[in-house]
């Protein structure tokens, strides 16, 4: 007898909070990173029965925020952003300390593209694949991987500039 | 595996995190990183850099009572969901209904009227010509339309279906008032097809008030049997019918 899928307070309990880290690294705002994760959660409820295959929950779950946000930016006024092609793409040319402040990794993702963000964002998570990355995207993996190298890039260059030797400062 | 190669090879390189290469590669890009200083210095300032990034990447605080004001919000858009599917629901129950009603409303006004005319039609036919009415009904049954004995039709009281072990038998029922012993005489004339009961045991009887005769009619695969109150079937036949 195949067995019941999970229901929407079982994701909830699973999965909000990195959906709020997730959400949080994409808006920069806590009052919107809230607002962003509640509407997920409210669209994975209607949408519940669209999920074949509870295993992949939370990458459907984030497929799903990332949406809301690009609806909800769609018709924002876009702040200026970096473009990435003036971006020195060789990886590994500046040293880096091992300690980086939260708020300045914020400002340094604020000013990416969300089509550069979303990639690292992701890929820090660790638990998503260049595959998995891709098909939340619906990217082809090379074109991950390229966006992923240009945005890592842009941050080694952007943070060696704010290099603080203190602990990394939670919100 | 050349330096060159390692390098491409670099980014899908993860420790810790999900495999993006075949074990054979991983194999072979560490022995190779076992052995280049040069190498092993990219991957080790790529991994500080990825480590430093992730760790702050994920440190970020949850508000505490995030997954109580998600849980409300979900019950309370189910809610909607609910409401919205049960007045869906009733909508379509009451598009039944209203379908039901209106259907049996037009069935209602569409009734025929009784055919009082037409049944009292019948009922005279009966009465004035009782013998061509139970021909013509033997024959809508697949019966021969004749009897085997000539019965005065004058005495035809009934034609129809009698229940016999469950079967519907056709009979015709004559009677003729005695005024002399002050009783109805009954002689029912049950026609009994071969289709339905095995005619071949069929058997004459008598009790201490009915007879029974069997007239078998092999050609055309039925039995009349008849039953009477009389001594005789004479009683109901036209050469000694008493008016």
């Amino acid at each position: 007898m195949a067995s019941a899928g999970p229901v929407v307070s079982d994701l909830i309990q699973a999965h909000s909070d990195s959906l709020y880290r997730y959400a949080y690294r994409l808006t920069g705002s806590s009052a919107d990173a809230e607002d962003l994760t509640q509407e997920a959660f409210v669209k994975a409820l209607v949408r519940l029965p669209q999920l074949r295959e509870p295993d992949r929950a939370k990458g459907w779950l984030f497929r799903i925020l990332r949406n809301v946000y690009l609806h909800r930016i769609r018709d924002e006024k876009r702040h200026k952003t970096v473009p990435l092609e003036s971006v020195n793409e060789l990886p590994g040319t500046t040293a880096l300390e091992p300690t980086i402040d939260s708020a300045t990794l914020q400002e340094a993702l604020n000013e990416l593209d969300e089509t550069f963000r979303t990639p690292l964002i992701l890929f820090y998570f660790e638990e998503f694949s260049y595959r998995d990355i891709a098909e939340q995207m619906d990217l082809p993996i090379g074109t991950v991987m390229s966006r992923l190298a240009r945005a890592k890039a842009y941050l080694r260059t952007r943070l060696a500039s704010h290099v603080d030797s203190a602990e990394p400062v939670a919100e | 595996m050349e330096c060159s190669t390692v390098r491409l090879l670099l980014p899908y390189r993860r420790p810790g995190g999900p495999s993006e290469l075949a074990p054979e590669d991983i194999a072979a890009l560490d022995q190779h990183l076992a052995g280049c200083p040069a190498c092993s210095a990219i991957v080790a300032q790529s991994a500080r850099f990825d480590a430093a990034i992730a760790t702050t990447m994920r440190t970020v605080s949850v508000p505490g009572n995030l997954k109580a004001r998600l849980l409300t919000a979900a019950m309370a858009q189910q809610g909607a969901i609910w409401r919205r599917a049960a007045t869906k629901g009733f909508a379509a129950a009451a598009t039944v209904l209203v379908s039901f009603v209106i259907g049996f409303g037009v069935f209602w006004l569409l009734r025929p009227p009784f055919p009082s005319e037409k049944v009292a039609d019948q009922f005279t036919e009966e009465i004035e010509t009782p013998e061509p009415v139970v021909k013509t009904w033997l024959s809508e049954q697949g019966l021969p339309p004749t009897l085997p004995l000539e019965f005065d039709y004058r005495y035809h009281q009934f034609h129809g279906k009698s229940s016999i072990d469950g079967k519907d038998v056709p009979v015709i029922i004559f009677q003729v008032w005695s005024p002399n012993q002050e009783r109805i005489d009954t002689a029912r004339v049950y026609i009994v097809s071969s289709n339905r009961f095995n005619l071949a045991k069929i058997k004459e009887a008598q009790n201490s008030f009915a007879s029974v005769q069997v007239f078998q009619d092999e050609k055309n695969g039925v039995a009349y049997v008849i039953l009477y109150t009389t001594p005789t079937l004479d009683t109901f036949l036209k050469r000694f019918s008493i008016h």
